[in-house]
């Protein structure tokens, strides 16, 4: 049932609705009419009978009361103009039989009624009314008839009700056919026009809204859509029409690209080389700026010497024998008697004897300090070489006892320290001697002290004391520890500490320990920093392996 | 219970029915207890003029003229409410005796019209007598009184009664004089009327005749 409702179209839908509301509405109304008509046919009916038994009733008194039976049943006769009327019949007081009418094709009646009034019987209908003279109840009349005439009535009204149901049900059809077209015929053409859309693809047809009612504005908004679509479509066709010049100019884009791509390459091949060379002067300028600054360490410990060297070559008490030279060249002639007679040259001898000894000590002084300078020129001249080496081929390691590389940076170190009072402890373990590149480590002994030096002298503490311990580290490694009771490091700045161009020095570079740091990396050991906080002094550690000669190959 | 009672007195009927048929009702009897009850329902079917309608108390009187034995006849309907009044049945005594007392017209005679002449109804009875002969003299007497007139003889109408019995094929009917009735100015109802076995009218020769 409902997949048929489904499958009606709008107009049969429509229609259907329109016809089953005036068919329901029409039943209705007709069966009240059939109900009611039968209601008022069925009283009319016992009204008129009842009325007839009344008239014989009232013109049967005398017959009856004088016992005419002739003209009781002339009387009764009457009835025969009301067909309906199969029986009737007078009883008297005392329930005899007085007179009787039987219609022509009858011949039994139904049993008698009780009393006054109609009684429907199944087939039947019986007035029964009493004939009453003087207030005394002399007999009865009885009417009964058949419902022929209301059955009769009932089935014409049923058969008009279902004839004007059946015309009613035409005009509807008729009207509902005329009417529903309001509806659907605006939905059937915008149905048109959206299969003409579909089977022609032509978007430029517009549906023409008839009506401002909801269909009106559904066919406003597909007019809305075909809008939006016919743009769409007209810009996929254009589309469409462009792609493939587009494919073939994409394609000459994309193979002009890669050659551009190509010949990027190569240029970037250059450009890597050339960069390459770039990055590697630039190394060789960093390692330039290692070199000054290394050299600049040492020329300051040379720096020192040659003022020690001056100093004591000008404020030499040898010069003083200038002095006794010319009182002895005055005395040229009396040199006993000036020996041994005067005053001035009595004191001679033994000034020549203390001179001689003082000479002889400001010769090892100078001696040593000359020795030094030259250590530090060879120093300078190593940093070079080594420079060299870098730029070359690399440092050279030799076996070299560590505990000579730790003395020595102390040395290159000494001028400062005395100047600034600090005081070195050195606790060397017994080490064998290792293969390391002996400048780098210098270098790097040398940076550490001259920090050391240069944060105990900074801070509170009554002794500037700078600690350096070597010691062996598992089997392979040694460890040097560069310890002062300095400023410090601030845990934050910790991270900080071997960047490059990171300084608390003023007039540092924030260079040496980045420098020391790379180069410990290099020879494959680490270079690490620990502090109990400002003010607590701190720790630098140098690991380095033993062997390291394959180590440095290795690194490079 | 009902019908225990219906069997019982089923049983008792021929206890009933026996003294009847002892004394074996006779013909005339039968017959003169039918024109009683003529004579009474024709008082429900005529009007009487103002004049004569009595009080409300007092009875409808129904006079009749013959023997004891026919008066009995009107002993079913005597007593009975007619109109609403009580029915009374006067006894006249003999035709004959009547007559004499006419012819004597005495005070006695006088006495006796005034009571004729104060009933509804009168019923003249000459059955019995077997003479068969028309009243002529009471029918005078009381002509124009106002009193219904009945009579049993042939040419009682003609004679100025108003309604005649005449026996028919052992049944018992009536007829009727329309003039004599308005003369008396009783209005007879017409369903009396249809009834009748014949109405008569007098000729009016006739009238200014008698």
């Amino acid at each position: 049932m409902l997949s048929v409702v489904r499958n009606m179209t709008i107009r049969q839908k429509l229609t259907a609705i329109i016809m089953l509301t005036c068919i329901v509405a029409l039943v209705f109304a007709g069966a009240i009419f059939i109900m009611w008509g039968y209601a008022s046919a069925k009283r009319n009916m016992a009204d008129n009978l009842l009325m007839q038994a009344e008239m014989i009733a009232e013109g049967s008194k005398a017959a009856v009361v004088f016992e005419d039976k002739e003209s009781a049943m002339d009387l009764l006769k009457t009835v025969r103009t009301n067909r309906s009327i199969f029986h009737a019949g007078i009883h008297t007081g005392d329930g005899d039989h007085f007179a009787d009418y039987d219609r022509d094709d009858v011949d039994s009646h139904p049993p008698l009624p009780q009393k006054d009034g109609c009684v429907f019987g199944d087939d039947y209908l019986v007035a029964c009314k009493a004939i009453v003279l003087d207030g005394e109840i002399i007999g009865s009349v009885y009417l009964y008839s058949d419902l022929r005439l209301l059955h009769e009535s009932l089935r014409n009204n049923a058969i008009l009700v279902l004839a004007a149901l059946f015309v009613a049900f035409l005009v509807a059809y008729l009207i509902s056919s005329r009417l529903q077209k309001v509806i659907s015929g605006p939905i059937l053409n915008l149905n048109d026009i959206a299969q003409q859309v579909t089977s022609r693809k032509d978007y430029s047809v517009r549906a023409v809204a008839q009506s401002n009612d909801e269909v009106g504005m559904l066919i406003g908004s597909f007019n809305n859509m075909l809008d939006t679509i016919q743009q769409r479509d007209m810009l996929l066709v254009a589309a469409n029409e462009n792609l493939e010049e587009n494919v073939r100019d994409r394609t000459a884009e994309l193979t002009r690209e890669i050659e551009e791509r190509k010949k990027k390459e190569v240029e970037l091949r250059g450009l890597q080389e050339d960069l390459v060379t770039t990055s590697h002067r630039a190394g060789m300028a960093e390692v330039a700026t290692d070199v000054l600054h290394n050299v600049g360490n040492v020329l300051n410990s040379v720096n020192v010497s040659v003022d020690f060297i001056k100093g004591k070559v000008l404020n030499s008490k040898v010069l003083n024998l200038n002095k006794v030279a010319d009182m002895i060249a005055e005395h040229t002639d009396d040199l006993g008697t000036f020996f041994t007679e005067d005053a001035r040259g009595k004191h001679i001898p033994s000034y020549l004897i203390e001179v001689a000894k003082l000479a002889d000590d400001e010769r090892t002084d100078v001696g040593d300090k000359l020795d030094f300078l030259a250590k530090n020129i060879e120093h300078i001249k190593e940093i070079v070489r080594t420079q060299q080496a870098y730029a070359r081929v690399g440092g050279v390691e030799a076996p070299t006892n560590i505990s000579d590389i730790i003395r020595d940076a102390v040395e290159i170190n000494s001028a400062g320290l005395n100047r600034h009072g600090a005081r070195v402890v050195l606790e060397l373990g017994e080490l064998p001697k290792v293969c390391v590149d002996k400048q780098r480590v210098l270098q790097i002994l040398v940076n550490l002290i001259n920090n050391a030096k240069y944060a105990a002298t900074k801070s509170d503490s009554a002794e500037n004391l700078i600690t350096i311990r070597c010691n062996r580290c598992g089997e392979d490694r040694l460890r040097i520890e560069v310890s002062d009771n300095g400023v410090g490091i601030a845990r934050q700045d910790m991270g900080k500490i071997f960047r490059h161009g990171y300084t608390t020095k003023e007039g540092g570079h924030g260079f040496g320990l980045h420098s020391g740091a790379l180069a410990a990396a290099e020879m494959g050991g680490r270079l690490a920093v620990d502090s109990d906080g400002p003010g607590k002094g701190a720790t630098f550690t140098l690991e380095l392996p033993f062997n390291s000669k394959e180590q440095v190959q290795c690194t490079r | 219970m009902k019908i225990k009672l219906h069997i019982l007195m089923f049983l008792m009927l021929p206890l009933f029915a026996a003294p009847p048929a002892v004394r074996a009702e006779s013909a005339s009897e039968r017959e003169h207890k039918i024109k009683a009850a003529f004579v009474y329902n024709f008082i429900k079917f005529i009007d009487w003029p103002q004049e004569k309608t009595p009080d409300k108390n007092k009875p409808i009187t129904i006079g009749v003229v013959g023997s004891d034995t026919f008066v009995k006849a009107f002993d079913p309907v005597k007593n009975k409410q007619v109109k609403g009044r009580r029915l009374a049945i006067k006894r006249f005594g003999d035709w004959d005796k009547l007559k004499e007392s006419q012819k004597k017209n005495d005070s006695a005679w006088k006495e006796k019209l005034e009571a004729l002449k104060k009933c509804r109804v009168l019923f003249i009875c000459s059955c019995e007598s077997g003479k068969n002969k028309v009243p002529v003299e009471i029918i005078k007497a009381l002509k124009g009184s106002g009193v219904l007139l009945v009579g049993e003889v042939p040419g009682f109408l003609e004679k100025g009664g108003v309604i005649n019995f005449v026996t028919e094929n052992k049944k018992v009917r009536f007829e009727v004089n329309s003039t004599s009735a308005k003369r008396n100015k009783l209005k007879i109802r017409s369903q009396l009327l249809k009834l009748a076995k014949r109405i008569y009218k007098e000729e009016p020769s006739e009238d200014a005749k008698n």
